[in-house]
């Protein structure tokens, strides 16, 4: 799980960078300035979340994984924290 | 020729459309605030270390334990003490705060946490990352070539000197942030001439001078303020002759039966708050006087 939810929070990270090139490459409606700027706040937000993300991963990967050796203990506590996860993508934030 | 001070003078529209003038600030309060700030951080860091080692010194269990705690504790504050600041302090760190400049939305509206958070996250691209590499190469990157210290030096150096080179000073956290960083001077308000002035407690004070409503409506707020900035030049000898004048030509206008002559500097101090409390009295009213000449109808 850990693992899993250490490269999706590279990939977070990544696609703020990558907003920030489109919002220079296809700039729309605003000048390619102001544009980064929009988007640049929104990319902004999504790194500190990713941030946040992954202090807990490290203190699963540096503390749990070394002290917790029984699989079904570190099973459960994989599953609940994709349960966690899913209730938080599909539940959470405001409705569209 | 443009002024080199107007050169730094920006105009920005609020979205509700009111023009605000903005002076840039220099690349060297900007530099200053950074450094100052940067020590701050540090200090609180060494402190922070300090404190840490000592309460965990005895158990050599957790050496490695409390060098990963050092490392989180200044990891945190050094990202979020910027952070931190901006958005409680309206856009200023004690670092800007102590030279008075502070970060503005560059579009006019007001300055958002995502804002801040942006502006503040290119700052570990622009010189915290750079400078680990130059520190401590090994750390951020195993293995490292030699060119890389010199690389990341480089990279730090050229970012950097980015806000010379724009007209508005941007760093490149300000292009992602979308912010502009200008001049916050301390306002400096003058001793209010109406309430008694520190100046004057040792100055011997003649009875009052009292004034009648018609005599105080022959002047306007024009006329107020004018007597204002000859009362602020003060008593020296360089102003006692335009005070004498000036209250010879009010007693003469406001028909002031002289009962012995009254000295000049009092009579205009009490001329003064009378005709300021006349005037802001009937500005409760809605009734504004600009000055001695008759409203235009």
């Amino acid at each position: 799980m850990s693992a899993l939810s250490r490269r999706d929070f590279v990939t977070a990270t990544v696609a703020g960078g990558l907003a920030l090139a489109e919002s220079l490459v296809f700039p729309g409606r605003h000048t390619r300035l102001r544009n980064l700027a929009l988007r640049g706040r929104e990319a902004g937000v999504v790194v500190v979340g990713a941030v946040a993300m992954f202090l807990i991963a490290g203190c699963i990967e540096g503390v749990f994984r070394q002290l917790v050796h029984s699989t079904p203990i570190r099973y459960a506590v994989a599953l609940s924290s994709a349960a966690v996860w899913t209730l938080y993508f599909t539940r959470a934030g405001r409705k569209a | 020729m443009i002024p080199s001070g107007a050169r730094r003078e920006r105009d920005l529209l609020t979205p509700e459309g009111v023009p605000l003038r903005f002076t840039l600030a220099g690349a060297g309060d900007r530099l200053g605030a950074f450094l100052i700030d940067l020590t701050f951080v540090s200090i609180s860091s060494a402190v922070l270390g300090v404190a840490m080692t000592t309460v965990l010194i005895g158990r050599d269990a957790f050496d490695h334990l409390v060098v990963a705690a050092i490392l989180l504790a200044s990891f945190l504050l050094r990202s979020f003490y910027f952070m931190w600041f901006e958005i409680r302090w309206q856009g200023q760190t004690p670092g800007k705060r102590l030279l008075g400049i502070r970060v503005i939305d560059a579009a006019g509206g007001p300055l958002t946490p995502q804002a801040v958070i942006a502006r503040n996250l290119l700052r570990d691209v622009e010189f915290f990352l750079p400078l680990s590499l130059v520190v401590a190469p090994q750390m951020v990157w195993p293995g490292a070539p030699a060119w890389a210290a010199e690389l990341a030096a480089l990279w730090a150096v050229a970012l950097a000197l980015l806000p010379l080179f724009n007209a508005d000073r941007l760093r490149p956290g300000d292009l992602v942030g979308g912010t502009l960083v200008v001049l916050a001077p301390r306002a400096l308000l003058l001793d209010d001439l109406g309430a008694h002035m520190v100046a004057e407690r040792a100055m011997p004070r003649p009875s009052a001078h009292a004034f009648t409503d018609e005599q105080l409506d022959v002047y306007g707020i024009y006329e107020l303020q004018t007597l204002e900035a000859v009362l602020r030049r003060g008593t020296g000898e360089a102003n006692r002759e335009a005070l004498g004048a000036v209250a010879e030509r009010i007693q003469r206008k406001i028909s002031w039966e002289a009962s012995g002559k009254p000295e000049a500097y009092w009579f205009l101090r009490d001329f003064y708050a009378a005709l300021r409390a006349r005037l802001e009295s009937r500005m409760l009213l809605g009734k504004r006087r600009e000055s001695k000449a008759p409203a235009p109808r």
